[in-house]
């Protein structure tokens, strides 16, 4: 391993670090709303809700991401929809990273306590107050772990957003090694900075754990 | 805009041709993953501090980068000193990729089983060897089920990104095809289609399952 | 679009088919044919190549997406091009038999870096950096040059001339790339998109993803014969060699098939079948470091 082209490769890559971070936050942000959306369907007593939240899940937990993002890139702008491969990777990445959180937020809001739930249509709130006061601040803490490692499986995931031309870490470590001929030195940059980032969100995961932990 | 579908049914042998590297893509590393998955669990739960803080090491490693990164160090720099074929990095960058999950779900399902069933078995003065094998592992089975199999589609849909070495799998042939013919639509709605059935059929193998390792109760 | 190749490319095919069966019968050096139809050897035979991944086949790696040295044909699934025909040649030439695999671009010079393959052969510039990267290089077969390819509507911009503002495609890992890479300060444009393959950025040329494409002058001329709404804008730049490209210390290979190479091109082979592909006669450098070989592209018929 030659330390110069390590040193030489490392701004190259960083470069990317920005579209990779912005592609994570877009993506994690669009698809936990969606998420949320979709789990609350999901356990809505309206049987088209329902069946919609059902097929939403199979369909997109059922198919590659990779699938979804050609579907974005290439299928898209033959039906009039042109976005940029930074956005369609957004989407792409969006409704892939939903379909998992769904579940996540939906087992979350099913685990807590049914007490809990007749407790506060016992005291006459609304289905509306006793969800926001007492049951999602409860399900939160349950799931913090599957949520932000479903979160790590997606910043992982944006080096995908290569295969769509964005320029992203992994698309500007491609350039340099097709470029010199240099594998090693590029490959190892970019997996150091993968791990780094991914690190921290074990870190934030541990944090968030014990913030939101029962005070007993 | 009309779609032609006429052009998928043209295309149906290349698409199958696809299909089958997929496949074997999947099997090979599976079997793979799940091999080294028990080894570095088994390294994990063991005595000895280096195996417990090398499979740790790999663990994190592994599950810290993207595939496609596991992918470009088996086929750009492992693969070039060994002179493996872009097939045979894919299975190595997957299943290398893959090991790390299993490993943690075999280990959650060891620990999940009754530390009891440990002490009896040392009592009767079994081999830790005989009693992982005969009392503990297919006790943990039962645990590991839903996630082993979870994990298992995963590494399926997975597959897909080992057309970034060249690989022409199924997502592989799909983009070649709706290169050539111009009809991106109906070629990728039918590789998802593929995709879904097969990852149907695992949820159903799945399902049953989880009904068969359940406990008679 | 498609249906108006089919009848000049099945006379072309034709009327090579009879040059060739009338070059065949007599032309080479050794024996010749008597009355059963024994092969016709020449002066490379098969154990002149050494170094073979495979005895008795020449793998020939290519990416099936860079018309028209290598396309993937829509109806049968077969390969073909300029560089197919001429690694089919090759091989017959050498009593070998040729198999085609194709994988992408990076995946290609890769594969041959790892000793999978052969001969890399779909229009490769044998560049500097490819040069120190260690691979090793026939003697040139054909020149081209770099070109700006344009919807038909834009052929009257000024190509790379003036490119402020503008998003420009390109494929992922080719020399054409690298020429817009580098050249990012001087031409100051606005976004460059590298794709997987030629038919994937002329794609976003059509959906209006890219301004324009930095391409293969040859590639980008058979695109606007091939296609109303496709053309070039400016003059082709930076004319190179293109040779095929073989693995780091495959020099005995190399240079069997450069025999064959010289061949070729001496009894016209090579002529006919730049006559066939590019429609035109193009100046064939002896020297790989040949810098410009042409500043103009040719245009007339051999």
């Amino acid at each position: 391993m030659d330390w110069d082209v390590v040193l030489e490769s490392f701004p190259l890559i960083w470069k990317g670090a920005g579209k990779t971070v912005g592609l994570f936050a877009w993506s994690l942000a669009v698809g936990t709303v969606l998420a949320l959306a979709v789990a609350l369907m999901k356990i809505s007593s309206a049987k088209p809700l329902i069946w919609f939240a059902t097929f939403f899940s199979w369909l997109f937990r059922g198919i590659p991401l990779l699938i979804l993002l050609f579907y974005a890139f290439f299928a898209l702008p033959e039906v009039g929809w042109l976005l940029s491969p930074f956005w369609a990777a957004v989407l792409g990445l969006s409704l892939w990273t939903a379909a998992y959180q769904a579940e996540v937020i939906r087992s979350g809001i099913i685990a807590v306590d049914h007490g809990q739930t007749e407790a506060s249509d016992a005291l006459a709130m609304t289905r509306g107050h006793s969800m926001r006061r007492i049951i999602i601040p409860q399900s939160i803490r349950i799931m913090v772990p599957p949520f932000t490692s479903n979160a790590t499986t997606l910043l992982k995931q944006t080096s995908l957003a290569t295969l769509v031309t964005v320029p992203e870490m992994t698309l500007l470590t491609q350039r340099i090694f097709s470029n010199n001929f240099k594998f090693i030195e590029p490959i190892f940059v970019l997996a150091m900075i993968y791990l780094a980032m991914t690190t921290v969100l074990i870190i934030g995961q541990q944090i968030a754990e014990r913030t939101f932990r029962l005070r007993t | 805009m009309e779609l032609d579908w006429g052009v998928v049914a043209r295309a149906w042998d290349l698409l199958i041709d696809g299909t089958w590297v997929t496949l074997q893509l999947f099997a090979w590393s599976l079997l793979l993953g799940t091999v080294l998955g028990l080894v570095l669990a088994l390294m994990r739960l063991s005595k000895h501090r280096v195996l417990r803080w090398v499979s740790l090491g790999y663990v994190w490693l592994f599950r810290g980068i993207p595939v496609l990164v596991a992918l470009f160090f088996a086929f750009f720099v492992f693969g070039r000193q060994v002179g493996l074929s872009a097939l045979q990095a894919g299975v190595l960058g997957l299943g290398t990729s893959a090991a790390a999950y299993k490993a943690e779900i075999i280990r959650a399902g060891i620990m999940s089983v009754d530390p009891g069933q440990f002490e009896a078995a040392e009592c009767l003065a079994m081999t830790r060897r005989h009693y992982m094998r005969r009392i503990i592992i297919p006790q943990g089975i039962r645990v590991m089920v839903p996630t082993y199999m979870s994990n298992t589609i995963l590494v399926l849909k997975v597959s897909s990104v080992a057309v970034a070495i060249g690989i022409v799998e199924l997502t592989g042939i799909t983009r070649q095809l709706s290169n050539s013919t111009n009809r991106p639509i109906e070629l990728f709605t039918a590789a998802a289609l593929i995709y879904l059935f097969l990852t149907t059929v695992l949820v159903v193998l799945q399902e049953f399952l989880e009904r068969r390792f359940a406990l008679k109760t | 679009m498609r249906s108006r190749r089919w009848p000049r490319m099945a006379g072309l095919l034709f009327s090579f088919a009879l040059v060739a069966a009338a070059c065949g019968s007599g032309d080479s050096e050794a024996t010749t044919t008597t009355g059963d139809a024994e092969p016709v050897t020449t002066q490379a035979a098969v154990s002149d190549v050494p170094g073979l991944v495979e005895d008795g086949k020449l793998l020939v790696v290519t990416t099936g997406n860079f018309p028209p040295y290598t396309m993937i044909n829509a109806d049968t699934g077969d390969n073909e091009g300029y560089s197919i025909d001429l690694a089919r040649e090759v091989a017959e030439r050498l009593g070998l038999e040729l198999e085609l695999p194709t994988v992408d671009f990076v995946a290609e010079m890769e594969g041959l870096a790892s000793g999978l393959y052969d001969i890399a052969d779909s229009g490769i510039w044998p560049n500097e950096a490819r040069q120190e990267a260690g691979f090793v290089f026939s003697r040139p077969m054909t020149s081209t040059g770099i070109v700006a390819q344009v919807l038909t509507e834009n052929e009257d911009t000024a190509g790379f001339a003036n490119v402020t503002g503008l998003i420009i495609g390109g494929i992922q890992g080719s020399s054409q790339e690298k020429f817009i890479l580098d050249s990012e300060a001087e031409l100051g444009y606005a976004e460059y998109l590298g794709f997987q393959g030629a038919a994937e950025a002329v794609a976003g040329l059509r959906q209006g993803r890219v301004d324009l494409l930095v391409a293969d002058s040859l590639l980008a001329g058979f695109a606007a014969v091939q296609n109303d709404d496709l053309s070039v804008a400016g003059p082709t730049i930076l004319a190179h060699p293109l040779s095929f490209t073989f693995q780091e210390g495959n020099e005995g290979k190399r240079d069997a098939i450069d025999v064959v190479i010289n061949q070729m091109i001496a009894d016209g082979t090579v002529a006919e079948l730049q006559q066939k592909w590019f429609g035109r006669c193009i100046p064939i450098p002896d020297d790989i470091n040949q810098a410009e070989p042409y500043t103009t592209m040719p245009a007339g018929d051999c």
